[in-house]
């Protein structure tokens, strides 16, 4: 969290996590085409030449004033694929919240698991854990066939018991709310460690 | 804690040292007749700038930017520069950028025309970036005033905002 005085800004920082093409830029996409363009900034997308994510996607939202500051949200998005590991590092440096995206799809249960741990992982080397840092769980693609019950989910993903939210990203199915539960996430737990 | 030293969290900016560095910002634009110069710290939040309305993606900018910086000192890593490269630039049809850290936390960004010559911009670069780095070695951040405003109604206050902004 960065809080500027001079202009009542208040920023929060909030990643989007999970393993390759589970959708998060998808999410940010969503994000982007719903909001109203005086609250949100360019979606800004640096990707390969195949569309896959290769740094990061960024989009800044903000809200009304609230007790005289302005909150500003900055969402970003991490490359998934294993190979940008030090990408994913960079881009969790001051993080204060995060969005967990899995793939419901049963085939890719080692790749979210993976990409779990890699969190974690990164997570210890920035001084932090999952026990006690806020995140969600965002069950995604729930709309595709083979999907895993989300009780086979919670069970082999959820064992710091976070907010869980099934979507369906790319038809906009639990996007918004998604956000909406890691920025309350965030906001309940610095009120706790203030 | 001195604002150098951070980055803690969360990280506090007090008006009187926003105040000192737009006016060292401004002198910068001034002297050199760049066009822009914005301050922002290595995770991409802009603090201040000055100059004209290059892009209305201030945010953005920033972000791309820290990004850009963080990328090019793992380059650095890898072919074994251990100081880092000293500054970043680009050159462009119209318009140059030049990037440059302000001790670990910081960045200074200089967007300026073709005709202004880099070697005018580093010398500036360096003193502004000395000036930055005195300004933010004696600054001590902010009082934390957070539990101030961000109490449950601010939780409250805010759900109702996101609700409205989200038409949830």
């Amino acid at each position: 969290m960065f809080v500027n005085w001079a202009v009542q800004e208040v920023n929060l920082k909030i990643v989007y996590y999970g393993p390759g093409l589970s959708g998060k830029t998808t999410n940010l996409e969503h994000i982007y085409q719903k909001i109203d363009p005086s609250l949100r900034g360019d979606l800004i997308t640096l990707k390969t030449r195949e569309e896959r994510t290769l740094y990061f996607d960024f989009l800044q939202l903000e809200v009304g004033r609230i007790k005289g500051m302005k909150p500003k949200f900055n969402l970003y998005t991490i490359p998934g694929q294993v190979y940008y590991a030090y990408s994913r590092k960079i881009i969790l440096r001051g993080v204060d919240g995060i969005v967990f995206v899995a793939d419901s799809q049963a085939d890719r249960l080692t790749e979210n698991l993976d990409s779990l741990m890699d969190l974690e992982q990164n997570l210890i080397d920035e001084g932090k854990t999952l026990e006690e840092f806020p995140w969600v769980l965002q069950y995604n693609k729930r709309d595709v066939p083979r999907v895993l019950s989300v009780a086979e989910l919670n069970r082999k993903l959820n064992f710091n018991a976070v907010p869980t939210i099934e979507a369906v990203a790319s038809k906009g199915k639990g996007v918004l709310e998604t956000l909406k539960l890691a920025i309350q996430g965030v906001v309940n737990h610095t009120q706790k460690v203030i | 804690m001195q604002v150098a030293e951070r980055i803690s969290q969360p990280f506090m900016l007090s008006t009187a040292t926003f105040n000192k560095i737009s006016d060292i910002m401004r002198e910068l634009v001034v002297s050199t007749r760049s066009d822009f110069a914005m301050f922002c710290d290595v995770n991409g939040n802009p603090i201040t700038h000055f100059g004209k309305n290059v892009t209305l993606e201030l945010s953005g900018l920033a972000a791309l930017a820290a990004g850009d910086f963080a990328a090019t000192r793992e380059i650095a890593r890898v072919i074994g520069e251990k100081e880092g490269f000293k500054f970043i630039f680009q050159e462009g049809e119209r318009r140059n950028i030049y990037l440059c850290n302000v001790g670990f936390n910081f960045l200074l960004i200089i967007i300026f025309d073709k005709a202004v010559a880099l070697g005018l911009i580093r010398i500036f670069a360096n003193k502004t970036v000395d000036n930055l780095k005195q300004v933010l070695e004696t600054a001590v951040e902010a009082e934390d005033k957070t539990s101030e405003f961000l109490d449950d109604e601010f939780g409250i206050l805010l759900g109702k905002e996101l609700d409205k902004s989200f038409n949830l």
